[in-house]
């Protein structure tokens, strides 16, 4: 009796893992068309033929949605535009990464998951070469993004950048230099907050930039495809610039709850991204008087990108997307709706939160990833858990 | 009153021990129902005005209420997101997730409940795992499980993954109220020669409907709540409550459009608890009083 | 109970409806991830078979994980019971208001997790509330910093508040269940309220008390929202600490090794309490 029912449950078990295991099959046949040599009018034609594109990304369900509406006007292709959540959506790439046929097209990628990403190999590339106009859009964004070589795999769309976001109304003096701001620091315990890296990018950034002060700057480790032990070796006089201030300085969740914190007065000043800082203020969630600057000792920005991937259904369709959204009105369209900054470099645009001249003078490329995942574990090592 | 003193009072000592145990209980529950409005109310206050603020007039401190009120997060939650498709396909999965779990429950917390099946101890702790395993092996594995029984972008291969993870709240509630049956009465009803069915419809049943009414609530909440499997194997084709929750409270966290969807899922199921509250009360009366 | 029944064969078949879909759904999912964290199956696509990723279980970072979650699901379900058993006492009889007040009390249950959390901490944050309410009562001179408290008891007051509806429902289910003849027939061998409430209630409700401890530690030891966003900035619960390590770090062999530890310890503890409640329900007449 036991036996009897012991050996059906084993019989189930055994065939749940043969069919999950055995998915595995070879992937479909190439597109019908070769992405990589058809011209793009031929390209066009074939996206109108696949008919729908289904496009995910984890904000600005606003412009996103608008921007269905228009792509679908103008050619006639029907946009799914899925906005989830950032963990999510990558989960759902990654879950569907060996079946030869996906659901999702096209997806924005950014932060860490870019790394993680293309280490899966989930995007089809190049496509530097299929976009038209993709010289437009941030160069330096095609080839690196977070530190990762992305090769023309992914196109920008949208550039932010991290600044000092603080209220006027309490800081009067803005700190430009590390003496200014450790000063600052001291004269207002905890009244300076940034996020646990582990959680956010923009506590990644400002990590970053300690690193660059107390560790001797950060062009030696330009191009390390690893870590090296040696160039990191005194990474521990940044962790104890952190455990000096460990009382005067708080520690927040995530971008977002850095600028919560502002907004309900806890802190005054904190290092945000200046379109999440926008989009809070577009909606109500933070006071129209805050403001952003990029102090003289640097931080890191960088941008989201869009890539389409492997197995897409609608590969053609994915490419004409990602055009729609890289051309001049979109771009601009974008940026009127929801004040994020464009990747097209050929648009003048007024009313930012970070001014042209400190993104230029002031803002600094991120070091190559692998030092960036190191950074946070060994922030959590030694800063967090003493 | 008439007569002040103890002494002349006329009124016999059990009505006036059952008068003042009616007020203590009539305090005591109009205490507990203040410190609930409080402790209830007050965070889900603060949800409806986060909804109400205008953008325009943000909310900060020191404002203890915000500015401006508008219905203007409300209006963009309704344009921007595909919030009543998401709404149709949770409250229609929910029930049916609710209905499944019942049907393969039932049987078997009746086996775990009242039979001293060898292996019992085992069945108890492998009837857990769907909520023990973490998120992300749930997202990550399980759905790979369901893309592979054909089961992915389909209403009822929704409704399945809802069933599988409110079957073990379901199922361990139940087993616990087949549990409290006492032996006597099925005996006594046997020898009175009941059957099988009548044994169910009259004793079985009635007896376990507050476990069984707590299981159903327990599935319910859980389907309605289910995200990380749901994105999978749902979006793009079937968007859930939760999956539009998510893009205003995960990474991308804004408070204002937030509080607006997490009031759009509340108040349904407020209003069906207090439907709920009403079955659930008549009985526990019958149960406490001994009447079956 | 008396439950030496015969068992047939038609009781095997009866739990193969639950306990199959379940075999059935997650057989496969627990056998990869525990193969994974042996090397094979590797989402990477490289597979050998290796102890090595083991040697995270003696990593301090993930004993302090471990420990933490422990933490938060002991004292989530220890707290949860604390509050929910007396207000299940007191509702098990009909009365004025009673009915609202169970509604009342029931909302939670429909409130999400992660909406929980950012309601509670949107009331303790710096300037809240609480804060104010305590400032303008002059109890505290500067508001108190209770956000990501270091010991973990945010979380536990948000599982609190969130899941006291669920114990409640299913311990008043098991309340229900005591006939009051039993009752009145303690009281009239005169057992004082204390007697009655430890000789009898807890006893004869303990099915019900076991089942709920045991759902709510579940939830709050595996917690992955509500500790990601009102925990201690260190350490991290160990559902979040395993996400971080597949996708913040791309050690996704290591993160299956967490995930093993989460299923395994969690039927351990589950086994515990079993014992526990067989213990307290042994030493019972």
């Amino acid at each position: 009796m036991k036996r009897v029912i012991l050996a059906i449950l084993v019989l189930l078990l055994a065939a749940g893992i043969g069919f999950a295991a055995g998915a595995k099959e070879a992937p479909k046949a190439a597109a019908k068309i070769d992405l990589q040599k058809a011209t793009w009018d031929q390209i066009v034609a074939a996206a109108k033929a696949e008919g729908q594109v289904t496009f995910y990304a984890w904000y600005f369900p606003d412009y996103f949605k608008e921007a269905g509406i228009d792509f679908e006007k103008q050619y006639g292709i029907k946009a799914n535009v899925i906005v989830g959540d950032q963990t999510a959506n990558f989960n759902k790439a990654i879950a569907e990464k060996d079946q030869p046929v996906g659901t999702i097209d096209v997806m924005i990628v950014g932060g860490q998951w870019v790394k993680t990403t293309m280490d899966l190999n989930l995007f089809y590339g190049p496509i530097k070469s299929i976009i038209p106009e993709a010289d437009k859009l941030a160069p330096s964004l095609w080839e690196v993004q977070e530190g990762f070589l992305t090769r023309g795999f992914l196109a920008p769309f949208h550039r932010n950048q991290t600044g000092i976001l603080y209220d006027p109304e309490q800081v009067k003096s803005l700190p430009q230099t590390w003496q200014e701001l450790e000063a600052w620091i001291d004269a207002n315990p905890k009244k300076f907050g940034f996020c646990d890296p582990s959680k956010g990018g923009s506590g990644q950034s400002f990590v970053h930039s300690v690193i660059a002060h107390t560790t001797g700057g950060l062009e030696k480790y330009k191009g390390d495809t690893d870590v090296v032990q040696s160039k990191v070796a005194n990474w521990n006089l940044a962790w104890k610039w952190f455990q000096d201030r460990k009382d005067k300085l708080t520690i927040t969740m995530s971008n977002n709850d850095s600028i919560i914190r502002l907004n309900g007065g806890e802190i005054t000043m904190t290092v945000a991204w200046d379109d999440n800082v926008s989009d809070q203020m577009a909606k109500g969630n933070l006071f129209k008087r805050a403001k952003m600057y990029i102090p003289k000792f640097g931080l890191a920005g960088g941008g989201d990108t869009m890539g389409v991937l492997k197995n897409a259904p609608n590969k053609a369709a994915a490419l004409l997307w990602i055009r729609h959204i890289t051309t001049k009105e979109q771009q601009l369209k974008k940026f009127q709706m929801v004040k994020a900054y464009p990747a097209r470099m050929d648009i003048a645009i007024e009313g930012t939160l970070l001014t042209e001249e400190d993104r230029k003078n002031n803002a600094i490329p991120w070091f190559p990833a692998p030092y960036k995942s190191y950074m946070i574990s060994e922030f959590v090592k030694n800063v967090l858990m003493k | 009153m008439k007569g002040s003193s103890p002494l002349l009072d006329t009124t016999p000592l059990h009505v006036r021990e059952a008068r003042r145990r009616r007020l203590i209980y009539g305090l005591l529950t109009a205490f507990f129902v203040i410190t609930q409005i409080i402790w209830v109310g007050v965070p889900v206050l603060m949800a409806v005005l986060w909804s109400l603020v205008d953008p325009q007039h943000p909310w900060s401190f020191p404002q203890l209420f915000p500015e401006k009120l508008s219905w203007a997060q409300w209006a963009y939650v309704f344009k921007y997101t595909n919030i009543e498709r998401a709404l149709k396909t949770s409250y229609s999965v929910a029930p049916l997730a609710v209905l499944l779990s019942f049907v393969l429950s039932l049987p078997t917390a009746y086996v775990l409940g009242r039979k001293n099946i060898p292996g019992k101890k085992v069945f108890m702790l492998v009837v857990l795992l769907p909520i023990i395993m973490p998120g992300m092996v749930v997202a990550l594995f399980l759905s790979r499980v369901f893309a592979a029984f054909h089961l992915t972008q389909s209403f009822f291969g929704l409704v399945l993954a809802h069933t599988l993870m409110g079957i073990p709240y379901m199922i361990r509630v139940l087993t616990t109220s087949f549990e409290s049956i006492p032996q006597d009465i099925i005996d006594a009803a046997e020898n009175l020669g009941a059957g099988t069915f009548v044994k169910i419809k009259d004793i079985f049943l009635p007896m376990v409907r507050p476990g069984l009414l707590a299981g159903m609530v327990f599935a319910f909440t859980t389907s309605i709540e289910e995200f990380n499997l749901t994105f999978v194997i749902g979006t793009p084709t079937f968007e859930t409550i939760p999956t539009i929750l998510y893009s205003f409270l995960g990474y991308n966290f804004i408070r204002t459009n937030a509080s607006v969807v997490a009031l759009i899922m509340m108040t349904p199921n407020i209003i069906l608890l207090f439907i709920v509250e009403r079955i659930l009360k008549s009985d526990y009366l019958s149960a406490s009083l001994g009447k079956v | 109970m008396d439950q030496k029944k015969d068992v047939s064969m038609i009781h095997y078949f009866m739990i193969l409806p639950g306990v199959g879909f379940i075999v059935l759904f997650l057989g496969s999912s627990i056998f990869i991830t525990v193969a994974q964290s042996f090397g094979l199956f590797s989402v990477t696509g490289t597979s050998r078979f290796t102890f090595a990723n083991w040697k995270t279980l003696w990593e301090r970072e993930t004993i302090d994980s471990v420990v933490f979650s422990l933490k938060m699901g002991v004292l989530s379900s220890i707290g949860t019971l604390l509050f929910a058993f007396p207000v299940g006492l007191f509702l098990r009889k009909g009365g004025a208001g009673k009915r609202f007040l169970a509604s009342l009390i029931k909302i939670p249950l429909f409130i999400p997790a992660l909406v929980a959390a950012f309601l509670i901490l949107n009331i303790i944050s710096y300037h809240g509330i609480v804060n104010e309410v305590l400032l303008a009562l002059r109890l505290i001179k500067s508001p108190l910093r209770m956000l990501n408290d270091k010991f973990g008891w945010g979380v536990v007051a948000i599982q609190i508040w969130k899941n006291l509806p669920f114990v409640l429902l299913i311990v008043s289910a098991s309340l229900a269940a005591i006939r009051d003849d039993i009752i009145d027939a303690a009281r009239n061998l005169g057992a004082d309220t204390w007697a009655i409430l430890f000789r009898i209630y807890i006893p004869l409700a303990m099915p019900g008390i076991l089942v709920s401890m045991i759902l709510m530690f579940i939830k709050a030891f595996g917690d992955f929202p509500i500790t990601s966003v009102a925990g201690p900035t260190y350490p991290p619960s160990i559902a979040l600490r395993m996400r971080n390590t597949a996708t913040l770090f791309q050690e996704w062999d290591k993160a299956a090794v967490m995930g093993v530890i989460i299923i395994v310890t969690t039927l351990f503890m589950t086994w515990l309490y079993s014992r526990l409640a067989q213990v307290v329900e042994g030493g019972n007449p």
